[in-house]
């Protein structure tokens, strides 16, 4: 029998649990020859600002061991633009349209998503936590208040699936709970860790943004955690992203408490990553004779509950 | 998987050319043009990856680089192409151990190589610089062609004979006086540039900036390949962003290879 891996989240119906996560995978479009996009359960987009951003100076990546640092600081083209030229050919490839939206003010993400509600665009992942930039980003996701107030704007101006992403923060319990209770139809954990690494020929910080947002399986641990806490006190799902390489990655993060997941440094690596996980998925199941996805959501917690 | 972009190439020799400095030859399906690069993953191609369920963690617990890093073509043969790399880091260590038969996954060709004029040319090629250089070389009309080669000492001048090889006047500068003239490319430059000639180089951030400057200056023709860290190299993640006149560029999509009129 063919395992069911499909799902829907507040109305948002995806064919397979694994997602490109927000920067990782341009707007999609990038890939369209290499990768059959129509085989991927939705786009999340680059992150969008109401106003074009020009992003943070070079360098904006580095490696470390076991990981990526990156400090790309949001550059996009605006709204204006991605409506205009990028969200027409998303669409000819008939998937969902999640779009990611940031902003310095939570005025911003009002606007953002009263526009978007106008648009065809399937869900919104409202980004509260970028750690790349001066104001808004993380700052705002690592406030309960804060975020539970940027999440009310959105939720009143757009009718469709909504998803927050949150940062990896002490307090992200707390966090996560005011985004649920201001109207996320489902939380997105966790966002790349602030870091920083070091030139020792130059003396001097490798990025030119100084700190950058840490990311791939140096984070998963981190995340795998963070997934189990917050599943476990919320009743929307949540979406695990944090390292995930392999079908295998993929299945630890469900096991925790992830209905899906999304991938992110891998997709630099490999753009077909997200099929391949995907497969991976299948396999397991199929040799642990699951049918149907939800039956491992939460399932390494049972012992625990 | 391979498809139009993603391929996989075997290793058809691999030689120090000097220490610390290697020539790869890869065969498969590659194509591309000069100046165009390779991204490539520095790491035995993993078939067991295929099965797309490695027990948990193999691939973090197993100490390898995780992006791809991106080579110049170095030289362009019939059914596949040669790199000249220098081992700076984890990477290029990891390509400098593989052997003969090994293979490697690429993607690729990627970004936008060197656009050829009709001029007579001046090649410059700074350090491990000169590998895309020489490429170009082999495209070119050797008689319409001067070829300036900078490194720091001689024993570090790579290229030297493959160049004369193909019948290029070169001309040398070391920066300890060892070989050829004593001093950088530039002053090659000053001595060899005349109007109407077009200027390709590629080579360490200072000497580019110089090369900038002079053909700025000059209002000379001029194409330079940038090098910038780099993640996706496929235009997706903005992360090698190259400051331009109008606005940060990316250096794998709309480069690596820029005019200087951009810059």
């Amino acid at each position: 029998m063919k395992p069911k891996i499909d799902l829907n989240i507040a109305g948002l119906y995806l064919k397979n649990p694994v997602l490109p996560a927000s920067g990782t995978f341009g707007y999609g479009i990038e890939y369209e020859e290499m990768v059959p996009l129509d085989q991927l359960s939705a786009i999340i987009t680059k992150g969008l600002t109401l106003k074009p951003r020009e992003g943070n100076s070079p360098p904006r990546i580095v490696e470390t061991a076991c990981g990526v640092l990156n400090s790309v600081g949001l550059e996009n083209i605006g709204i204006e633009r991605f409506i205009k030229e990028k969200l027409p050919r998303i669409r000819e490839h008939n998937i969902p349209v999640i779009v990611n939206i940031g902003g310095e003010t939570a005025i911003e993400y009002e606007e953002l998503a009263g526009i978007l509600d106008k648009e065809e665009v399937e869900a919104l992942e409202v980004n509260i936590s970028c750690p790349n930039l001066q104001k808004g980003g993380a700052a705002f996701g690592n406030d309960p208040e804060i975020a539970g107030s940027v999440i009310e704007r959105v939720r009143k101006r757009f009718s469709r699936t909504v998803f927050a992403k949150i940062p990896p923060a002490d307090n992200i319990n707390p966090v996560a709970l005011a985004c649920q209770n201001e109207g996320a139809d489902a939380i997105s954990l966790i966002n790349t860790i602030r870091s920083l690494a070091i030139d020792i020929e130059t003396q001097k910080p490798i990025l030119g943004g100084i700190f950058g947002g840490l990311s791939g399986p140096a984070i998963k641990p981190v995340a795998l955690r963070m997934v189990w806490e917050v599943s476990n006190i919320l009743d929307i799902p949540v979406i695990g992203i944090g390292g995930i390489f392999t079908g295998s990655d993929a299945i630890e993060f469900i096991l925790s408490g992830a209905v899906a997941v999304q991938v992110g440094t891998a997709n630099l690596v490999d753009p077909l990553s997200c099929l391949k996980i995907t497969e991976g998925i299948k396999e397991y199941m199929a040799r642990k004779g699951i049918q149907n996805i939800t039956q491992l959501v939460g399932k390494a917690k049972l012992s625990e509950k | 998987m391979q498809s139009a972009k993603c391929k996989i190439a075997s290793i058809e020799f691999q030689e120090e050319v000097v220490p610390g400095c290697f020539r790869m030859g890869l065969s498969g399906e590659l194509s591309g043009s000069p100046g165009q690069f390779f991204h490539i993953l520095c790491d035995k191609e993993d078939f067991s990856y295929k099965i797309h369920n490695l027990p948990a963690n193999r691939l973090s617990l197993k100490k390898k680089p995780i992006l791809r890093r991106p080579f110049s073509i170095h030289r362009l043969r019939e059914g596949g192409i040669e790199i000249l790399y220098k081992v700076k880091g984890i990477g290029t260590r990891m390509l400098s151990l593989l052997k003969k038969g090994d293979t490697l996954n690429l993607l690729g060709p990627c970004g936008q190589g060197f656009r050829i004029k009709e001029t007579p040319a001046i090649l410059v090629g700074g350090g491990i610089g000169v590998a895309p250089i020489f490429a170009l070389a082999e495209s070119l009309k050797p008689s319409s062609v001067t070829c300036l080669l900078g490194a720091r000492t001689k024993n570090e001048l790579l290229l030297t004979k493959e160049f004369q090889g193909l019948g290029i006047n070169i001309k040398i500068a070391t920066d300890d006086g060892s070989c050829g003239r004593k001093g950088n490319v530039l002053s090659l430059l000053l001595s060899h540039y005349t109007h109407l000639k077009t200027i390709y180089a590629c080579g360490p951030l200072p000497m580019l900036s110089s090369i900038i400057k002079f053909a700025k200056e000059n209002s000379a023709s001029c194409q330079v390949l940038m090098e910038e860290r780099m993640g996706c190299g496929m235009g997706g993640c903005l992360c090698c962003a190259l400051p331009t006149k109008t606005g940060y560029k990316k250096v794998c999509e709309d480069g690596p290879v820029f005019d200087v009129e951009e810059l």
